[in-house]
């Protein structure tokens, strides 16, 4: 087997234990927030197996609807619907310590996209936003129909959320 | 791949089940079912690298399957907040209104 192969087979086994965990944590633990956030490592794992499938738009649509939209919009139902225990929302409570985290985590993102080797700069398109809709409604229907979708469905939830009760 | 894709598939499916099974709160069957989803949908994207490579069917499928999820987690939780004005509670054992 190939170098790369391997690699590639230790990752997926890797991003699958996390998922595993992940799944697992938020089906036992107790605390419905616990649950939710859990759901959302488990999920951001699942998009990391779709990258290594070879899924690239599949990651990214995983992670934009899944972690972005369904996870938030379940910690806001939690808390409308304050049924959860009760824990604290920080994860760290130092914030000393937090700082060193959050700081380090983005010097190593800049140090990453400093250092990355990047594809010679491609030429514009004559018309920019002519080709923005030819790729929307070509090669790209999917992404278009997409958003329709969740904006549709944020729409009747916002809709039912706010309307006033029957009495 | 295909056995490592499949037994992950496999264990996360089972552990949607039993949560849907264990769980009493509503958010929790959500989140269970979300587990499910994603089991099925990791499926589709292995055979579509794996076998069909070219044909982005499997793709397209696990896409739809997103926006399935994305449509049914909005009207869950919405049903889930008009439950709870209605009951006082999120917990699926407490909702009797039907019960004889």
């Amino acid at each position: 087997m190939s170098e790369p192969q391997n690699v590639e087979q230790l990752l997926f086994i890797a991003f699958g234990i996390v998922a595993a965990g992940g799944a697992l944590y938020a089906v036992v633990t107790r605390s419905l927030l616990r649950s939710i956030i859990a759901l959302g490592a488990f999920l951001t794992a699942v998009a990391g197996e779709f990258y290594l499938l070879a899924a690239d738009f599949l990651a990214v649509v995983q992670i934009f609807v899944y972690v972005g939209g369904i996870v938030v919009l379940m910690l806001f139902a939690l808390m409308l619907s304050a049924s959860g225990v009760r824990h604290p929302l920080a994860a760290i409570d130092r914030p000393a310590l937090g700082a060193a985290l959050a700081y380090s985590l983005g010097a190593g993102v800049l140090w990453g996209s400093l250092t990355t080797e990047l594809p010679a700069v491609g030429e514009l398109p004559a018309d920019a936003v002519d080709a923005l809709g030819r790729a929307l409604l070509g090669s790209q229907l999917w992404s278009f129909e997409l958003i329709g979708v969740i904006l549709l469905a944020s729409v009747i939830t916002a809709l039912v959320i706010v309307r006033k009760e029957r009495r | 791949m295909t056995t490592a894709a499949v037994t992950l598939s496999s264990v996360l499916f089972a552990i949607g089940v039993f949560g849907v099974l264990t769980r009493r709160n509503a958010i929790s069957l959500l989140v269970s079912v979300e587990i499910m989803m994603n089991a099925a949908i990791i499926n589709l994207a292995a055979f579509s690298r794996l076998y069909e490579p070219e044909a982005m069917t499997g793709q397209v499928f696990a896409l739809v399957g997103i926006g399935i999820a994305a449509c049914e987690a909005a009207v869950g939780l919405a049903l889930v907040l008009a439950v709870y004005r209605r009951f006082g509670s999120t917990d699926v054992d407490s909702i009797d209104l039907l019960k004889g």
